[in-house]
């Protein structure tokens, strides 16, 4: 683990189906392991698909274990929240980054 | 069979068959995707299912033969390709035709039996390149670190009897849905938000996601299915129609839906947290009873007593809020549709064509008598009727996007044809209008798209050569401007030829060698009788028939062409089309002892017609500090009589330009009902139609647009003389 204070910033762009879930672990798998606190940019994400969803879910659960955060920055947009709303993870969008995780429902996120 | 659930089984069968081209023309573009595989055999699997039971029972048999083709697709035993769609989309064509026969008994034709021939022959292909970067799902293969929910079940068919058909007319009833797929889901091409997706299509959908299972990113297989949900969903639909939803999932996942009474069923108040929790067996009524003992909120007591898990509890009070915007609705009053036949609309809007018609004779006849009574009935008549119109008229009103539809596969086996890669946009395809004007649209529609496929459209290696992109766009566009509709069709193809264009009206004697014509005039030759530039006849264009029956059909729509041209960039056709044809506002004026009637959305203003003005013989008057050209209806239409000295001009806008038309009298506002002219005055200039009014007279309905574009010349001729 690195210095607990610093803040690793990871920005995803396109859309994310079951073909890029194993590199998006194996990515925040790897900030995790260097940074205490992880901030996802939304802003360039087109569509997350379950299987990336879950990495999030699974990646904030394992940063919250270690006393760190994953938090999303950045504007989730109205594309993206809208292909969520069917499925219960988002509301119409766009919406920010911390609006974004607020409806994520049971999102593993540290109490202030 | 009764024959009008025949007839009904048939418009289902036709939409169905719109919605599987549609679901083919996208397969085509993205053969990897399950889901438009899926949706195609479900869309063929209903057809089959329902034709046999109606009687189709030749159509039956068909399609049984075509579902067998795509059910290879769909376990994977089969690539989709350009020859599974060929088949599927030739196939689709061939059972609308079946379903058309009266007799649906007979055998097989030659073509229905080479098709069967070539289902077969294709499902037993076996897909070369492997199917995995073709249209197949991988195989499933188990992850170990990811949960096993219990073993599957088919989506239960211990469903209560009493939920298995939706409410009486429509209503709509309340389903708790769980939807748990099993870990390998993802692994067999599923997108289980797609499903959801399919899930809201049929109502009001309430879903809560059971994230509960998802472990750790160091446990984590990011492709194993983790996350399961609860669903509330509101709807219409049949139960069949929600495990349709979930077919293609039954060996992997469990899919668990019951009803549930909604407080209206009961007619009770808004269901407690309580109640939800101990219905859906998530608390038990003793636990219950004493949570409800302590003063705090139910929710936090019965999870911190560890009772009720956060999950439940969340999905409980998602149901609660699901049911009270439930109640909230139906409170607001019930909103369902019925199918009625076009023929039945057709003759509604005949009748209320004869109502207004009579109305306005009613109105007249009160005048005439001064009972004081007698008009405020008929002034409340006026009224009601008004808004009968206006109901009807809305009843008639269509999205065009149906029409545009069919134009994706037009443009898909035409650019095939001539060797070209071409890609139909349709933008505004919620845009409204009259259903017989939407019918009447298709052929012009066609024939533009055609003549830009084949003449506007380059060919892929002409396109590179130009630095355009291989694949050309056709763009259809429809939007209202007012009382119209504009649709445009663009390409962005060579673009057209002035040149040429002017040369060939020259040689064809459209245009005299010296005629000096404006790039808009000029473009326009194209729609001329026998009009064409192509240098070799092709079976798609090159004719010369085609451009100018669409000016005639847009003409007889009381609409207007134009074009717009840039060399090397493309070509914009634009029909601007009225809304309705059955009755319009109209402006009735008095020519002598003829009644005219001008639409009154082309109608601009009215003003006098000053005498010294008439007498100056220029055809034009100062109006707005320009200088207008004015048609005199008199002389136009040869009225006989003696013209009054003072007369009124109607200015009109038509086309973005405006034309003063001058009549004795103008009387006023007039609901006016269409009649077409009979076959004796189809050709004559400057009238589109007549109304009967109110004294039982016959008014004509003045062609705006004509007598617009004849005013220059009509100009020239008065100083010429």
């Amino acid at each position: 683990m690195g210095a607990d204070s610093e803040i690793k910033t990871v920005s995803l762009r396109g859309a994310y189906a079951i073909d890029r879930a194993v590199d998006l672990a194996r990515e925040l798998g790897d900030v995790l392991a260097k940074s205490r606190i992880v901030h996802i940019d939304l802003s360039e994400v087109e569509e997350l698909d379950l299987p990336a969803i879950q990495v999030l879910y699974a990646a904030a659960g394992s940063a919250l274990a270690r006393g760190g955060a994953l938090r999303f920055v950045g504007t989730a947009s109205a594309a993206l929240c809208s292909r969520l709303i069917s499925s219960g993870f988002s509301i119409a969008g766009p919406l920010s980054g911390p609006e974004f995780l607020s409806r994520l429902p049971s999102f593993p996120e540290s109490r202030p | 069979m009764n024959e009008k659930f025949k007839e009904s089984f048939r418009e289902e069968a036709d939409e169905l068959l719109v919605q599987l081209e549609s679901i083919l023309l996208e397969l085509e573009e993205r053969p990897a995707d399950m889901e438009l595989i899926n949706a195609a055999f479900r869309a063929i699997h209903t057809v089959k299912g329902s034709a046999g039971m109606f009687g189709f029972e030749k159509a039956g048999r068909f399609t049984h033969d075509l579902e067998g083709l795509l059910d290879s697709c769909r376990s994977g035993r089969r690539a989709v390709d350009k020859n599974i769609i060929n088949l599927s989309l030739r196939a689709r064509d061939k059972i609308r035709d079946m379903l058309a026969e009266e007799d649906s008994s007979g055998p097989f034709d030659g073509e229905a039996l080479a098709l069967m021939d070539e289902f077969r022959a294709a499902a037993n292909l076996e897909a070369s390149g492997g199917l995995e970067d073709a249209a197949s799902p991988k195989p499933a293969s188990p992850k170990p670190a990811a949960p096993q929910p219990a073993a599957p079940q088919p989506v239960p068919a211990a469903v209560p009897t009493e939920y298995q058909e939706p409410g009486a007319a429509g209503t709509a009833l309340t389903y708790r849905i769980r939807f748990e797929p099993q870990s390998d889901l993802f692994l067999n091409g599923t997108r289980p938000l797609r499903l959801l997706d399919e899930l809201a299509a049929l109502g009001q959908l309430s879903p809560i996601p059971d994230v509960s299972r998802i472990p750790l990113l160091e446990s984590l297989d990011p492709e194993a299915c983790y996350v399961a949900w609860n669903c509330l969903l509101t709807t219409a639909a049949s139960l069949d129609d929600i495990r349709d939803v979930f077919i293609f999932v039954e060996g992997s996942a469990v899919v668990k839906i019951e009803r549930i009474a909604t407080d209206a069923d009961e007619g009770e108040p808004g269901k407690r947290l309580g109640e939800i929790l101990v219905d859906r067996g998530a608390v038990r009524p003793e636990a219950l009873g004493e949570a409800l003992r302590s003063q705090r909120r139910l929710g936090e007591v019965l999870v911190e007593s560890n009772v009720v898990s956060n999950s439940d509890l969340e999905s409980a009070l998602a149901e609660q809020a699901h049911l009270k915007r439930v109640q909230d609705k139906q409170a607001e009053g019930p909103s369902s549709s019925i199918r009625v036949s076009s023929d039945k609309l057709d003759q509604l809007v005949d009748l209320v064509g004869e109502l207004v018609t009579t109305q306005a004779r009613l109105l007249r006849t009160s005048t005439d008598i001064l009972d004081p009574g007698l008009s405020s009935i008929a002034e409340q008549f006026d009224r009601l009727v008004s808004q009968l119109r206006d109901n009807t008229m809305s009843m008639r009103m269509l999205p065009i996007g149906s029409t545009f539809n069919k134009f994706r596969r037009v443009v898909r086996d035409l650019s095939g044809e001539l060797g070209k890669d071409v890609e139909l946009l349709a933008v505004g395809a919620d845009t409204e209008l009259d259903k017989t004007v939407i019918e009447r649209l298709n052929d012009p529609l066609i024939h533009i798209i055609r003549n830009s496929l084949d003449h506007g459209i380059e060919s892929p290696a002409e396109r590179r050569a130009a630095g355009k992109p291989e694949r050309g766009t056709i763009r259809l566009t429809a939007e209202h401007s007012g009382a119209n509709v504009v649709i445009s069709v663009s390409d962005d193809g060579k673009g057209m030829d002035l040149q040429a264009i002017k040369a060939k009206a020259v040689e064809r004697g459209l245009l005299g060698p010296q005629d000096q014509i404006g790039d808009a005039e000029a473009y326009l030759l194209v729609f001329k009788p026998g009009f064409s530039t192509a240098k070799a006849v092709t079976s798609v264009s090159g004719r010369g028939v085609g451009m100018d029956v669409v000016k005639r059909e847009i003409d007889s729509l009381g609409g207007t062409v134009s074009v717009e041209s840039t060399p090397g960039l493309g070509s914009t056709i634009v029909l601007k089309i009225p809304l309705t044809l059955a009755i319009i506002e109209g402006l009735l004026v008095r020519v002598s002892e003829e009644y005219f009637v001008l639409p009154l959305s082309v109608v601009e203003a009215c003003v006098e017609l000053r005498s010294s003005e008439q007498d100056s013989g220029s055809r034009l008057i100062r109006y707005r500090d320009e200088l207008l050209p004015y048609v005199d209806l008199r002389d136009f239409f040869a009225v006989p009589g003696e013209a009054p000295e003072n007369r009124q001009i109607v200015v009109v806008n038509v086309q973005d330009s405006s034309v003063g038309l001058v009549v004795d009298s103008v009387i006023g506002d007039n609901q006016t009902v269409i009649k077409p002219l009979g076959r004796l005055y189809r050709d004559a200039v400057g009238l589109s139609g007549a109304t009967i009014m109110g004294d039982g007279r016959v008014a004509l309905i003045v062609d705006c647009a004509k007598l617009a574009s004849s005013a220059p010349e009509l100009e020239q001729k008065a100083r010429a003389s």
